[in-house]
């Protein structure tokens, strides 16, 4: 049966399924029987991962020791082939069509990548086909008039314009890489001198069938495809009956009332559905904990599904399952990608603050004592937040002590090796490495596997891309760079295990003792659906391409496949998600209903969790900490106390430990900035005019506005918004004139503001308790008499509440701090269309009794009265991780 | 029309159909029965459109139309036929199509284009996602969330602003800023910019300008230029000796008429327009705009005189009515002024996050909308798109269309035009309720329903049907219906309903609102009388006075779920057996409340289950995890590391924390790593953190968050120590949340670009994104055979669903309170634009010339709220409850528990229940508390794979020999070797040159030879022998060697040659072998 040289290769249709790599190989030995000539062929598998099994195959057919064929893969086999072909590199391809769409300046630019990587899809395919567009435009547009059944209107005739002349701007020049290969293919062929097999995964597509006809010209050329229709096996034909294989098949009722000799999949093939995506992974750990128990090692994790797998896996190196990586990463997913990302943020932000610490922080930035360098990181946080800086880098330098600028001085630097002027795409990387140089990350990236990997990486395209001479801006050229990123590979080999993660298709053909497949749901588990610019099935047929229908074959023996070639298949998807349903794969829903109707079993089975370890139950009480008189504080001051009487756990969280949450930059006024400006406003008015006496309105409104434009003068230059407040303020002016007046004519005159006062009070162990507080403001009558005021942006209405309700002690807590002479002390409400007070009722009675309640506090907190958690505005209340309410029972 | 009739007409392919549906009446059975009907008519599944409202929905009609098409593959035969029958087909139709029935599933399975069902938003993603090169929307994304680009378009915005602080945008915005402030100005240009398409197509699809929309509103309100009120009020002929009349008048009259007298005077000397205006509106009307009273009395007519009164009635009256008509135009002006701003200002804000979308080329879900009715309704590119899509569709099916918007419908009609004149048009099958439209918020309308029925009976001589049965409500639920429905004048079209289920028992009923006993007031006051009353906090927690009504109902709530569980009667599915807790849905109008029922529940041991969207980042466990991510990226905050400490996972106690705040290094992390190191070592829980903690703080910025969370997940021992501490009732939530937390580092911006900064600034924007894009909670696995979980609801959220028990809580609350700072809209259904676009600000601004279109849109949402009831009660099979608080104050309104308890009086309940009470059954214990999935036995995990040392890279030695035998190996074969290393090749020459080699080089010297022969000895070991001779006498088996090898080596090589001879001579069987090494220096060493 050994084919001829000179002549066709020969098609060999084997039965497919677990034995169909031994079936090739008792035919190779057939062919071959000679040993030495077994040695003087060669064989093309479709993975090298097969080698293995092809060569147990052999030792088990001869029955002793046996000669194998040098083995190779067919891109290997081209490698050598392709290496020599001249070809234009992806990058300069896909730029130079960019290049050519946008000087016709068909489209905004916006939309360009995307559609040169349409096209370029498209044409590799028509390429791989041996197909073209024809040579007209007007020819192509009326097939693909035809192919829409649509008369060529105008819409139509500008898609056809442009497919057609970026079809033949892609055509000049060098060919492509797809082109590169056909050539490189027949020079392949004409080398060729021994006689060639080949195990082919599936029906050869158009190019291998043309690359194989070209070879036999040369050398005898045998070609081994599987084909499930030929099955014998029993589980190949249970698959079969739910699968068929033919094209146009009966309804599954009848086929499996004509099914013989199928076999029940019951311990073969098991489907779970899971309710989350910790099930799904969970599912797979206990499936695979169960194989390995079981001696079985060559595991296959099939990833459809992502996410799903890379919690899987997580989970499985807890175990100490480590998980050969066959999938690899985005490059663009890696952690040296985001230093690159993070780096080019800072620029095309100006320093957007946590854009540069976001730089800083990366592993990969060193160069420096460790604990210095956090140290400075921690530094310039806080003097972002000290300065509410959002952004600028040299606003930041020029603020930074030693131990910042210490961080600060590269980026500043690297930031000038990276000029942002339009350039050539490999100017922009060689700016890139340039700025990564000075920026001094250059040697852990290159210690790093990913890294180094993009730095290859970014060199290769620079090389390549040095001829290219059309211009990027720095958005376009980051643009392209994300789009690079994420098409990139990374595939780390840290680990070497027999439990692999694999694609489907690279499952092809191989053994396993177990596999899962995660993710054999719809969307996850869905034939190959390349939607490049013509999705249209018709205009597919038209252009002679392949439709979706084969990607669906060819998904469906490879399930078929997978289950044939392993001992054990379980699938698993998750049946909920975002609280929608997830459906089975269609394919798996066919099995699941045909293994139901031949053995009443369908195969689902319950997803197992993995046990969390029985817990005892010690519910966590609601804290009440004690302290020793030593740890209480003995000072308090008003807003102190409200919390103490708010909730005593805020307080013992606040004023004990001294907690507090971290400044952040505002990057916006917020409320308590308007009041504190409107204070500094006041005062800063009320130092011009400590009485307004006969000042004219007018003179008084303009004075204050003065001082509000000067207060507000720089937030309004930063941020325009910021109007909002300064209006809200405005409005208030001559209310607040009015109401000032009316506060004169009743005596009350300006007398000082921000005012800190102390008071010593004393316990009754004898012990010091000082009381301070700041007093906004302070008034006085003729007689001496003092009234504490205290500036709120709220409506009078809300004050009056507040200044009657027991638990709030400011306005005590002032008039305490001021002594016997205050005769006043109120809110002044600045929210309302008036401005007015809101004083605190019976005023000596009410600070008497908050004295004495809070002389009682401190002798309790000193005999160790517990501080417990009980306070009622928990919603707001920055403590709430340490008190843990939410879980009181 | 009998119910088989009106099955037969509604699923009849060649019909077009609406059917309006009630609750329960099995709408999704309809639909997905018709589909069915459709494929079995021979409709190609790609032909097939059907749209429903959410992804959801359209998922489980997938589910539901694939179970249907399974059971049909492999039913038996009479099966089968009358699974067909059910669905309108005769046995003559039913039998000639069974064997298509046969195979339709996997005739769908294989259809290519695929049959489409999906929601408006799916289908316009596809519209688009066909849309022609030309349209320029290749390219573009849907954005992830509307909020962020919102922010940028503001900040865009200000940029313009400040560029330009005397353009008509900034005086605009400041002017907006003064009058209703911040906050609200934000509102209203916000609202503006999500009615943008409604915006768009006002201005006639962007025919007309923001000028033009500002003239037509001019006209609207009929307001001229500002001053205009005032000027025609002076310009009323005879007001000056009106005015001096009056005047006059008022002075000879009361004391107080003198006083008003003056101060008119006084004003109408004024200069200013306004103040005189002022002056003379003070005279006539009070303060609040009333006009002042003025009557006829006997000691007026002494002081004036009879006809002096008469004159001072008469002028008042005019001269109030002018004045009340010059006000009314006045704050026509203002409104229009005001709507000037904001669209003003509006319409640069959306210009700016148009040029931003535009930009990144994002879209949002509006943009969808939109871009879907720009494409469609232009009729260059409409035909082509269909045709690019291929989605030339002859079956339309449109689901809950009560829910459809004006923009919708005015895209799906434009779809359908674009069919054309000559071809066949498609068959639509509407179908919805518009007693269930619940979307206003989202600008559904359901008088849209009635006019596409109508346009439908017109243009595609549709058939309208109508269902009033419900298969799911229990007879007593539906007299509550009836009673409380049909006297509802606002609840247009409401027919009675009927049940279906004769004979299942149920009940309604209204409970006592809580907080209604009485002396509940006089507590109540927060406010102290007299100082003694001060509250020691250390032992008496603050008083929430709002919650203690709903902690009194909440409770009522746990109490009474209590009885029910294991004991009441559920009837499912033809069983009677006792209520478990997932039989109960607890519904709520408003989220913002649920944290009371939810404690109530906890405190009770209930197990619960609160769908609330969006909550995931707001509970503990997720807030505890951040602080502990923010600490490792900011080994300063202290407050993150102490909040760490004290989550489940380190339990470290305040005895502890108290350590750490009397240490004085610097941080805490410092203090905590000198605890754990110092002499006398820290609690057991402070060292255990340290470690931990450390050992966190080494990876945090090299590992990808996930797996660092991982990490910590498995050496802490999270979820076991949460299940430790959390109450038995939450952990299921619990465990969820913490499994959704780690789900979201998976998911984060898909993976790209990962930081933990990155991750944890992004979880802090998404806490404070709103629902919509704020992650959700975990979902709590289905347990199996337990009783499961109450749920807890709102009415939106339960669309859809059913339950045997449905409470609904906080039902006293009024209905919410009219819009403010809104859009203001006219779009009546059937026309392809809004006539009128305006914005709604305070209620006091409303104006006269709107009224009208105030007066709809609070019949519309009368309307709505009538609808979300109808929808609440129509959720119970059985039971329903309303509960809720006393109002504060005289809540008016009509509240849910009002109109219920109103009805159950005219069905004529005296009790404020109606049905039987419900049977008891003895009480079971198994459906009392949720169990644990029955454990499947778990092995224990055997450890497999190893890490490559990174060094496993061959040395510079090794390499040279590898290159040694391909320039070995190519030089013999004759293959080129352009390229390989030259020293090598160099080398691999000169062997070949030796004349004491040829024998092994020279193909003329030999019989035959191989490379690299690769061979499979008899134990199954693989070899490869790098050359092998046959020079006639016997068979060589030669190894290449590059090194000096020692003894010890040799010894080795001895063994390796051994056994490739052994294989040789047993594949050649009888000849002589020999083997040798080949020493790159060319020596042959002979071994064996
Ligand atoms: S959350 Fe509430 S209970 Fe906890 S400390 Fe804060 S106020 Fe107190």
């Amino acid at each position: 049966m050994a084919a001829v040289s000179g002549g066709e290769p020969v098609y060999i249709a084997l039965r497919s399924g677990g034995d169909f790599v031994s079936a090739c190989a008792e035919a190779l030995l057939k062919a071959e029987p000679d040993t030495t000539c077994r040695s003087k062929v060669s064989l093309i598998l479709p993975n090298l991962l097969l080698a293995r099994d092809f060569r147990m195959a052999m030792a088990a057919r001869a029955g002793g020791p046996v000669l194998v064929p040098p083995m190779q893969t067919l891109p290997a086999a081209l490698a050598p082939w392709l290496v020599r072909q001249a070809q234009m590199a992806g990058s300069r391809r896909l730029l130079g069509l960019y290049q050519a769409l946008k000087d016709r300046q068909w489209l905004d630019e916006g939309s360009l990548w995307g559609i040169c990587e349409e096209l370029i899809a498209l044409f590799d395919e028509l390429t791989l086909h041996g197909l073209g567009l024809p040579g007209s435009e007007d020819q192509f547009r009326e097939q693909l008039a035809a192919a829409y059944q649509l008369k060529a209107d105008e819409p139509l005739r500008f898609e056809a314009r442009l497919v057609h002349a970026l079809w033949l701007a892609d055509g000049q020049g060098l060919p492509s890489r797809a082109a590169a290969r056909l050539l490189a293919g027949s020079d392949w062929a004409c080398s060729l001198t021994r006689p060639l097999y080949v195990i082919a995964e599936g029906a050869p597509g158009p190019f291998e069938r043309r690359l194989f006809h070209a070879c036999a010209e040369k050398v005898p050329v045998t070609v081994f495809v599987p084909d499930r229709s030929l099955a014998v096996d029993p589980v190949m034909l249970t698959l079969n009956a739910a699968w068929p294989a033919s094209l146009d098949p009966a309804p599954l009722a009848r086929r499996l009332v004509s099914v013989s000799d199928a076999v029940a999949l019951t311990s073969r093939v098991a489907l779970m559905a899971t309710q989350s995506l910790e099930q799904q992974a969970e599912a797979v750990v206990v499936c695979v904990r169960r194989w390995l128990a079981a001696g079985r090692q060559r595991i296959a994790l099939v990833a459809a599904d992502r996410v799903a797998a890379r919690r899987a896996r997580a989970l499985l190196e807890r175990d100490g399952v480590l998980v050969e990586d066959e999938t690899g990463w985005k490059l663009s997913t890696t952690r040296a990608a985001s230093l690159v990302d993070a780096w080019l943020e800072v620029l095309a932000s100006d320093g957007y603050h946590r854009d540069v610490l976001d730089l800083l922080k990366s592993p990969f930035m060193g160069g420096q004592d460790e604990t210095e360098r956090e140290a400075g990181i921690e530094a310039l946080a806080a003097l972002y937040a000290r300065h509410d800086l959002a952004s600028g880098l040299e606003a930041a330098a020029a603020l930074a002590d030693a131990s910042i600028t210490r961080c600060l001085a590269p980026v500043l630097q690297a930031r000038d090796a990276l000029p942002r002027s339009a350039a050539s795409p490999s100017l922009w990387l060689q700016r890139l490495a340039d700025s990564l140089t000075v920026l001094g990350v250059m040697p852990l990236l290159q210690a790093d596997g990913a890294g180094a990997e993009l730095l290859a990486w970014m060199e290769t395209r620079r090389s390549e891309l040095a001829e290219e001479r059309g211009c990027l801006d720095f958005f376009e050229w980051r643009d392209w760079l994300n789009r690079e990123l994420e098409s990139a590979m990374y595939r780390p080999r840290t680990v070497e295990s027999p439990v692999v993660m694999t694609h489907l298709a690279a499952a092809r053909l191989r053994r396993f003792e177990a596999a899962v497949v995660i993710g054999a749901d719809v969307d996850n588990l869905a034939p190959e659906d390349k939607r490049p610019v013509f999705a249209h099935e018709a205009v597919r047929a038209e252009l002679g391409l392949p439709g979706r229908a084969d990607a669906r074959s060819r998904l469906v023996d490879d399930l078929a496949s997978l289950i044939a070639f392993s001992d054990e298949v379980v699938f698993v998807w998750q049946h909920l998600r975002d609280g929608e349903i997830l459906l089975p794969n269609d394919s798996i829903e066919l099995l699941s209903l045909a293994h139901k109707e031949l053995f009443n079993d369908d195969l689902m089975r319950p997803a197992p969790r993995l046990p969390v370890r029985p817990p005892d139950q010690e519910f966590q009480d609601i804290p009440a900490p004690s302290l020793t008189s030593a740890q209480v504080p003995g000072r308090i001051s008003a807003s102190a106390l409200a919390s103490l009487i708010g909730c005593p756990y805020q307080y013992f969280a606040r004023h004990v430990l001294g907690l507090g949450e971290s400044e952040e930059v505002s990057e916006a006024l917020e409320k308590s900035d308007y009041g504190q400006m409107i204070h500094s406003v006041l005062q800063a008015f009320h130092g011009r005019f400590p009485r307004l006496g006969n000042q004219s309105d007018e003179v008084l409104v303009a004075a204050l506005e003065e001082e509000s434009r000067r207060v507000f003068g720089p937030a309004l230059a930063r941020n325009f918004l910021e109007h909002a407040w300064f209006s809200r303020w405005m409005v208030r002016v001559a209310a607040y004139i009015e109401w000032q007046r009316s506060r004169e004519s009743d005596g009350w005159f300006f007398a000082a503001a921000e005012l800190k006062r102390e008071r010593e009070l004393i316990l009754s162990d004898g012990s010091a308790l000082r009381l301070y507080g700041r007093l906004d403001r302070l008034d006085r009558q003729e007689d001496g008499r003092a009234a504490v005021l205290d500036y709120k942006s709220r409506s009078l209405r809300s004050l009056q509440i507040q200044a009657r309700n027991p638990d709030d002690v400011q306005l005590a807590v002032y008039a305490l701090l001021q002594g016997g002479e205050t005769a006043e002390a109120a809110y002044v409400a600045l929210d309302d269309e008036t401005v007015g007070t809101a004083p605190l009722a019976d005023l000596a009675v009410s600070a008497a009794a908050q004295q004495s309640r809070l002389l009682a506090l401190f002798d309790a907190l000193r005999g160790g009265a517990p501080l417990p958690a009980n306070g009622s505005a928990c919603a707001h209340c920055e403590m709430r991780g340490l008190c843990r309410k939410d879980f009181h029972p | 029309m009998t119910h088989q009739e009106r099955n037969r007409r509604a699923l009849d392919p060649a019909r077009s159909v609406v059917v309006e549906a009630c609750a329960g009446s099995g709408k999704t059975w309809l639909l997905v029965s018709r589909l069915l009907r459709l494929l079995l008519a021979g409709v190609r599944p790609g032909e097939i459109l059907a749209i429903t409202y959410t992804r959801k929905a359209a998922r489980e009609i997938e589910e539901r139309l694939r179970l249907w098409l399974r059971q049909l593959a492999v039913l038996r035969e009479e099966e089968a036929l009358d699974f067909l029958a059910e669905r309108g087909l005769s046995s003559a139709e039913a039998r000639a199509l069974l064997p298509r029935a046969q195979g339709l599933l996997e005739a769908v399975f294989a259809a290519d284009p695929p049959i489409t069902i999906t929601t408006f938003h799916g289908w316009f993603a596809r519209i688009l996602g066909g849309a022609p090169l030309a349209s320029g929307l290749a390219g573009y994304r849907l954005a992830d969330a509307e909020g962020p680009l919102l922010e940028e378009a503001w900040a865009r915005f200000a940029r313009e602003c400040a560029r330009k602080p005397e353009g008509t945008p900034a005086r605009a915005l400041i002017r907006l800023f003064g009058e209703v402030g911040q906050l609200r100005t934000r509102v209203l240009l916000q609202s503006f910019v999500s009615r943008r398409a409604e915006w768009h197509a006002y201005l006639h699809d962007g025919a007309a300008t923001l000028e033009d929309a500002l003239s037509q509103l001019r006209r609207d309100l009929e307001v001229g230029a500002p001053g205009d009120a005032i000027a025609a009020f002076f310009a009323l002929p005879g007001l000056d000796e009106d005015l001096e009349g009056y005047t006059s008048l008022l002075e000879a009259n009361t004391e107080s008429d003198r006083r008003r007298a003056s101060a008119l005077r006084a004003g109408w000397a004024h200069g200013d327009g306004d103040v005189r205006f002022a002056a003379i509106r003070d005279a006539v009307l009070t303060k609040t705009g009333e006009p002042r009273v003025c009557k006829a009395s006997a000691a007026q007519a002494r002081r004036l005189g009879g006809e002096g009164e008469l004159r001072l009635l008469a002028l008042h009256g005019r001269l109030t009515e002018c004045v009340q008509d010059a006000c009314a135009n006045r704050l026509e002006e203002h409104i229009f002024a005001l709507n000037q701003d904001i669209l003003t200002a509006a319409c640069a804000l959306l210009e700016a996050l148009d040029a931003h979308k535009r930009e990144r080329r994002v879209m949002d879900f509006t943009d969808l909308e939109w871009h879907a009715d720009r494409l469609l309704s232009d009729p260059e590119q409409a035909p082509f798109l269909q045709a690019r899509l291929d989605a030339r569709y002859r079956q339309i099916l449109l689901d809950e269309f009560q829910d459809t918007n004006p923009l919708q419908w005015r895209i799906l009609v434009a779809w359908l035009d674009a069919y054309g004149e000559d071809g066949t048009p498609p068959r639509v099958f509407l179908v919805g309720d518009p007693k269930q439209s619940i979307y206003r918020f989202r600008r559904a309308d359901y008088r849209i329903f009635m006019h596409a029925a109508g346009w439908l009976v017109e243009r595609f001589g549709a058939e309208r049907l109508a269902n009033d049965r419900t298969f799911r409500n229990a007879p007593v639920v539906v007299d509550v219906v009836n009673a409380l429905f049909g006297k509802e004048t606002a609840f247009v079209g409401f027919r009675p309903q009927e049940s279906v289920r004769k004979g299942l028992p149920g009940r309604v009923e209204v409970l006592p609102l809580a907080g209604d006993g009485p002396g509940e007031e006089a507590e109540s006051s927060p406010v102290m009388d007299g100082p003694e009353a001060l509250r020691d906090p250390l032992t008496t927690p603050p008083r929430e006075e709002d919650n203690l009504k709903r902690r009194e109902e909440a409770r009522l709530l746990a109490g009474r779920i209590g009885e029910m569980v294991g004991r009441w009667a559920i009837h499912d599915q033809g069983d009677v057996r006792p209520a478990r807790y997932g039989d109960i849905l607890i519904l709520t109008r408003r989220r913002g409340i649920l944290p009371e029922y939810e404690q109530a529940l906890r405190d009770a041991g209930i197990p619960y289950l609160s769908v609330s969207r969006g909550g995931l980042l707001k509970t503990l466990e997720a807030a505890d995890l951040a602080a502990l991510l923010r600490w490792l990226a900011s080994p300063g905050d202290d407050l993150s590391l102490a909040h760490a400490l004290r989550a489940p996972f380190f339990r470290v106690s305040d005895e502890d924390l108290l350590e750490l705040a009397g240490r004085n290094e610097e941080t805490w992390w410092l203090r905590l790593q000198a605890l754990a190191e110092g002499e006398e070592k820290g609690s057991q829980a402070l060292n255990r953190a340290a470690r931990l903690l450390a050992g966190w703080r080494e990876q945090a910025a090299r590992l990808p968050v996930h797996d660092l969370l991982d990490r910590i997940y498995n050496e802490a021992d999270v979820v076991a120590r949460y299940e430790a501490v959390v109450p038995p009732a939450m952990m299921a939530g619990v465990r969820a949340n913490l499994e959704a937390f780690i789900g979201l580092s998976l998911n984060q911006d898909g993976g790209r670009y990962p930081s933990l900064p990155r991750f944890i600034d992004e979880l802090a924007r998404l806490d404070g994104a709103g629902d919509e894009e704020a992650p959700d909670e975990g979902v709590i696995a289905a347990e199996g055979a337990d009783g499961g979980r109450v749920r807890i609801m709102t009415i939106h959220g339960a669309k859809g669903l059913e339950a045997p028990i449905v409470w609904l809580i906080d039902g006293r609350h009024a209905s919410a309170r009219s819009d403010v700072d809104q859009v203001l809209l006219d779009w009546q259904p059937g026309e392809s634009r809004p006539r009128h676009f305006s914005m709604i600000t305070r209620k006091d601004e409303r104006g006269r010339h709107r009224e009208v279109l105030f007066a709809a849109e609070e019949r519309a949402r009368e309307r709505e709220d009538l609808n979300l009831l109808y929808v609440a009660i129509t959720r119970a099979a059985q039971y329903f409850f309303v509960s809720g608080i006393a109002p504060g104050r005289e809540g008016g309104g009509s509240s849910p528990w009002q109109r219920i308890g109103a009805a159950l009086e005219a069905l004529g309940a005296t009790d404020g229940s109606w049905g039987s009470l419900p049977l008891v059954l003895e009480r079971t214990e198994e459906v009392m508390a949720p169990g644990r999935v029955a454990p499947v036995e778990v092995c224990q995990p055997v450890a497999i794979g190893r890490y490559r040392q990174l060094d496993e890279a061959e040395g510079e030695g090794a390499a040279f020999g590898t290159a040694f035998h391909l320039c070995l190996e190519r030089l013999t074969e004759g293959l080129d070797v352009d390229g390989l290393e030259p020293r090598a090749l160099e080398v691999a020459r000169s062997l070949l040159d030796r004349p004491d080699l040829a024998v092994f080089f020279d193909p003329s010297r030999h019989v035959w030879s191989g490379n690299e022969v690769e061979f499979i000895d008899e134990a199954g070991r693989v070899g490869r022998i790098d050359r092998l001779v046959d020079d006639g006498d016997s068979l060589w088996v030669l190894d290449y060697k590059t090194g000096d090898p020692d003894e010890i080596l040799m010894d080795a090589y001895r063994a390796q040659l051994g056994r490739y001879r052994r294989v040789v001579s047993a594949l050649w069987p009888g000849r002589t072998v020999r083997s040798a090494l080949l020493m790159a220096s060319g020596e042959l060493r002979e071994l064996g």
